[in-house]
């Protein structure tokens, strides 16, 4: 898998996948603009650990903001004049029985994860149309497919997520520019440290591989969605899941 | 895809031809030592086989019909002694026999279900064996966009590709605890032989207008993805069906 000449945007870079998929992009030659929302610090460590000759650059932008979206994009334009891909990565979660959810906490994960992709990949489509290239992978989850407890509000925007893909993907093939989604089973992530402690070895427990994946483990089905080379697969979702669920 | 298959060893039917062929050349290009399987076509495999080892890599050519009785084991067996292993199958070889149902004959049915079906399962049985001796297997089999959406003319067809997906979620779970994962590919409508006999011009331009990307695919793009699947960047992704089809299904 070679980047080198490409250009690449993620968003959520300083996530536990986003870091890996950035770092698997720099090291396959990609110059990568990644966005985050708060861990400034976070953000610092990883540009000093991988960008050592300005192929990668660290924006703070909030996916519920098209103008930070369009000027992120502008800020690619402007360094490297060009964009070839775009990864969605960012994600929220804000849990809790449907009957409990506040209208906050559905509007927020909605407007994050749902719209937030929409926001980005509008932004990114004109320069991708104007080159009649491009390559957009993003993140989901199994939960729109599998059901998830407590997350309805996130089944619900990665539902519409892969929706909008599918959509999006027809209304863009003509110009050679290819959506699909990658959807994690279960990953694990530091977070799942405060878990209760029956949470891994059930986990565990379920997945027929018997172990969670890592996320180094979802990086590959994503940089294989964003090559060049995968240019017929438009429209799908692959599920990286140890044979969890199977869908 | 630059993926590094180098000692693995794998086994591909029906790779004298069309998606077959590119899927073994990109293994061979991949560094893995491919079996080159063929029913009929001896000289075009032997080709493939020496593009592979004229590139510096190793492949033989093996003749079998995966739909007779006798030729499953004998196929897994030639692979090992040429190569001291099995890490990957790719099940490729397929045929089509249409008609109506109303007017299919039941040998019709059989040939379709003995060669795309029976001769699946039996091979990935007979590959089980040397791949649990490995702690590591990648099974890829070739089912179709038609498994999916199903077609006039082609029941017997689609009712094999769609029986590979349950069966390959079958061996996914039977065989995780082992490290061996299965996965199918559903490629939409790809240049080869096959389809350049069976598409008419119009026919063509039908099919096209279902293909959001505007293009039929090619037997490397369906080879990128196998490769993919049968390397340790998959290494989480079992039970799973992969479309390469230009957005024709979107399931």
């Amino acid at each position: 898998m070679d980047f080198s000449d490409q250009v690449t945007i993620v968003t959520g870079g300083t996530g536990s996948l986003g870091r890996e998929i950035v770092t698997g992009l720099i090291e396959r030659g990609s110059r990568v603009l990644f966005c985050y929302r708060q861990r400034d610090e976070t953000a610092q460590e990883l540009v000093d650990l991988l960008g050592n000759d300005d192929r990668l650059v660290a924006v703070k932008a909030d996916v519920r903001d098209q103008e930070a979206m369009n000027a992120m994009v502008e800020e690619a334009l402007r360094r490297w004049e060009r964009l070839d891909t775009l990864i969605t990565a960012h994600s929220t979660v804000s849990n809790a029985p449907i009957v409990d959810m506040t209208l906050e906490q559905w509007n927020e994960v909605l407007d994050v994860m749902l719209r937030g992709v929409t926001r980005v990949c509008r932004a990114a489509l004109r320069p991708m149309q104007k080159a009649r290239y491009g390559r957009i992978v993003n993140v989901v989850g199994y939960q729109p497919l599998a059901g998830a407890l407590m997350q309805a509000n996130y089944a619900a925007a990665l539902g519409g997520v892969i929706g909008f893909s599918k959509a999006l993907a027809r209304e863009v093939a003509a110009w050679g520019i290819t959506i699909n989604c990658v959807a994690p089973g279960l990953i694990s992530r530091p977070q799942m440290a405060s878990f209760d402690p029956s949470y891994i070895p059930w986990a565990t427990n379920i997945v027929p591989l018997k172990r969670l994946g890592t996320p180094a483990e979802v990086v590959p089905a994503v940089l294989m969605l964003a090559e060049r080379e995968s240019g017929y697969m438009t429209g799908q979702t692959i599920t990286v899941d140890g044979g969890w669920r199977m869908v | 895809m630059h993926i590094d298959l180098s000692g693995r060893a794998a086994l591909v039917t029906g790779a004298s031809r069309g998606i077959g062929r590119a899927i073994a050349l990109a293994l061979g290009a991949s560094g893995a030592a491919v079996a080159v399987n063929y029913r009929g076509s001896e000289a075009a495999a032997n080709e493939v086989v020496a593009q592979i080892t004229q590139a510096g890599g190793k492949a033989i050519a093996i003749q079998g019909d995966v739909s007779a009785a006798a030729t499953h084991e004998a196929l897994i067996k030639a692979t090992t002694a040429a190569f001291g292993r099995l890490d990957i199958l790719i099940n490729n070889a397929g045929i089509t026999r249409d008609n109506l149902l109303l007017r299919m004959k039941a040998d019709e049915i059989d040939d379709v279900l003995n060669t795309n079906l029976r001769g699946v399962m039996l091979l990935t049985k007979a590959a089980l064996r040397p791949m649990m001796k490995n702690k590591w297997g990648r099974i890829v089999s070739m089912s179709s966009i038609i498994g999916l959406t199903g077609n006039a003319g082609q029941a017997n067809y689609a009712a094999t590709k769609a029986g590979l997906l349950g069966f390959t979620k079958s061996v996914a779970l039977e065989m995780a605890s082992r490290n061996i994962t299965a996965n199918a590919i559903c490629p939409g409508f790809i240049e080869t032989d096959m389809t350049a006999a069976a598409l008419t011009a119009d026919l063509r331009a039908k099919a096209l207008e279902r293909v959001p990307l505007g293009r039929l695919g090619t037997p490397e793009d369906i080879a990128n993805a196998v490769v993919f699947l049968a390397s340790d960047a998959a290494a989480y992704i079992t039970g799973q069906t992969l479309a390469v089809d230009g957005g024709w299904t979107m399931y």
